[in-house]
């Protein structure tokens, strides 16, 4: 009995060891929605956690951006109100002086004449190293100079702060001619022009006083004297020290319009497909080379996909086909993509200008046409939210001062991996004109 | 070449297991595919119909999944091997959780009867199957854990928490059992 036993069991034992059953696809739909169930609930707190520190990134960068720079706008506009400073002024075509306003004027006087007050300092002191016959040589050469050179007169020169009406022929010749061109100063023996933007060229012998005008002291003490002369470039006038003004950083705002073009080839869709997006950009400069961005988008031909009628369609919505189903479901996926860039211009040229990009981007994923039935339609209302980063080079072509172009291929890489058919890398190119709006 | 070939094998299913440690859903499914058939059929053997076989399945793998995202390939020396503990385990679970709910009634005496060795031959395995399918849980387990998977029955009684004895007489009655049952598909064929 017990070796017949054994004989039967033997037999049942080796058939039973020698069976595999055939694979299908649909036992390992079932798994896969278990394991996303179990994945999602172990990494709740994790994913909850990396959201919140990025929410909570993004919006100390916003925010530091934001107090950055209104800080720098707030301090330029102290400058610009400080009247020991700074003061504008405008300059007439005859060439004489005006200030922008009246209370402005007092200070841009002052400004002047403290600078020509040192000037006539210093001339005095070298005035007396040099002999008296040198003096009368100076003195005949100032007449010569008035009668033949620019035409000085109380509307086009800056007095000393001396005194205005007890002006010597000698204090006289140091005044400075402003007309706020390139001016020619002709000295007294000899009618040699000395041009402002040549001075190196022209420069007197230091050692003859006859030849020491204002003009010549200037460019031997390297006073700048673009301050003074040229306005029209820069309509401020120097500080009361020699430091040079902060140039003021354009912080442009850009709107435009984006489109944005990917190719996708998994071949879980069973299909390779071009995908296009339209959208809005907005690009604030914060600082003098970085910007932020922000490029909300929308696709326009979504991705079309099959599911079957696995036992949870909410997990069956974005998976694959599989094709031994006895009952196929389509639906077309659209996305809403909301990047947030951080854009660094490391090349301006004339023409264009190149900047590398890195950011964040969120699509929001919903179900915009499908034949589901009644029941399982309810799934469709719910988003499922996916996340990228993003890094790519930006071209930045300028059309006009105001108008530009950008190409900027780009590659993506998943963040949150859901739902699947976003955990997959990217790469696809953006198209943008954009105007300068101020 | 056959060395190199297992070799090869091994060092694929390392790498399946490296990425299904890191949480790679395609390499989880490459693995669930490739041992599909040897799974299942285990699972089949414990349970009494399709989905309680897949039910079963799908936990082990499940758990399998677990492991390695928790810890690593690195201490699975035999993955298939531990795969086949985890479905029996597992398949015990299964009879822990239903036992009260699937056990049915039967006839407590049963008188023992040859099974000539023709009968069982021209079956096939997917036939015997569905034979032991229709034992009662408890026989179909003691029976399959003793008979085909090699445990003692002390080993049976630890796992299910019984006596010895029980799982003696218990083993006794589902052979007899089986060998009716077998007949009897045998004359309705």
């Amino acid at each position: 009995m017990s070796k017949q036993d054994d004989k039967w069991i033997e037999i049942v034992r080796e058939k039973l060891d020698n069976y595999s059953p055939v694979y299908n696809a649909s036992d390992w739909a079932k798994l896969a929605g278990k394991i996303s169930a179990a994945s999602g609930g172990h990494v709740w707190l994790l994913s909850k956690l990396i959201s919140s520190v990025k929410v909570i990134l993004v919006s100390t960068l916003i925010i530091t951006s934001v107090a950055v720079s209104t800080y720098l706008y707030t301090k330029k506009d102290t400058k610009k109100n400080n009247k020991t400073t700074n003061t504008i002024i405008n300059e007439n075509k005859t060439g004489n002086i005006t200030t922008s306003d009246n209370s402005k004027s007092e200070s841009a006087k002052t400004k002047v004449l403290e600078i020509a007050n040192n000037i006539d300092k210093n001339i005095i002191e070298k005035k007396g190293q040099n002999n008296s016959q040198t003096k009368k040589e100076s003195g005949d050469n100032e007449n010569k100079n008035n009668s033949t050179g620019v035409i000085l007169t109380n509307k086009n020169l800056v007095p000393t702060p001396d005194n205005n009406n007890n002006l010597s022929k000698e204090e006289k010749r140091t005044m400075i001619p402003y007309n706020g061109t390139t001016q020619t100063v002709k000295s007294a023996n000899e009618n040699r022009s000395f041009n402002q933007h040549n001075k190196q060229k022209e420069r007197p012998d230091k050692t003859s006083f006859a030849k020491l005008t204002p003009a010549t002291f200037i460019a031997d003490n390297k006073i700048s004297t673009n301050r003074l002369t040229t306005p029209i470039r820069q309509n401020t006038m120097p500080a009361t020290k020699t430091k040079k003004i902060k140039e003021h950083i354009e912080k442009p705002f850009y709107a435009g319009i984006s489109y944005s073009g990917f190719y996708t080839n998994n071949t879980e869709w069973q299909q390779n497909k071009y995908l296009s997006l339209f959208g809005l950009t907005f690009e604030k400069y914060i600082f003098k080379k970085i910007s932020i961005s922000f490029n909300p988008k929308l696709s326009v031909n979504g991705i079309a996909t099959k599911h079957t009628d696995y036992e949870t369609p909410e997990d069956s919505l974005y998976t694959p086909v599989y094709i031994d189903s006895s009952e196929v479901y389509t639906s077309k996926l659209s996305f809403i993509e909301m990047p947030l860039l951080v854009n660094y211009n490391f090349y301006s040229g004339k023409k264009f200008n190149l900047l590398a990009t890195i950011g964040v981007t969120s699509k929001y994923t919903f179900s915009s046409s499908n034949n589901l039935s009644d029941d399982l339609k309810q799934y469709n209302n719910k988003f499922t939210f996916a996340q990228a980063g993003i890094f790519s080079i930006k071209y930045e072509r300028k059309l006009n001062d105001n108008l530009f172009f950008d190409f900027e291929p780009f590659f993506e890489f998943p963040i949150r991996k859901e739902p699947e058919i976003f955990n997959k890398n990217f790469y696809g190119f953006n198209l943008c004109l954009k105007f300068k709006l101020f | 070449m056959e060395l190199f070939k297992v070799r090869k094998k091994e060092n694929t299913l390392t790498q399946i297991l490296i990425k299904c440690s890191s949480g790679n859903q395609k390499a989880q499914e490459h693995l669930y595919k490739e041992y599909y058939g040897y799974a299942m059929s285990i699972a089949l053997r414990f349970s009494n119909n399709r989905d309680s076989a897949v039910d079963i399945l799908n936990n082990s793998f499940l758990n399998v999944f677990q492991y390695l995202t928790k810890n690593g390939e690195k201490e699975i020396k035999n993955f298939k091997l531990w795969l086949r503990k985890i479905i029996i385990n597992k398949s015990i679970d299964y009879y822990r959780s239903n036992k009260n709910k699937y056990d049915i009634e039967y006839d407590e005496y049963l008188p023992d009867t040859d099974i000539p060795e023709d009968v069982i031959s021209k079956m096939t395995a997917e036939d015997i199957i569905f034979q032991l399918q229709k034992l009662p849980d408890t026989y179909r387990l003691i029976f399959i854990l003793y008979e085909i998977e090699g445990y003692s029955h002390k080993e049976i009684s630890d796992k299910l928490n019984i006596k010895e004895t029980l799982s003696r007489s218990n083993l006794s009655r589902a052979k007899n059992m089986l060998r009716t049952i077998l007949q009897k598909a045998d004359l309705h064929e």
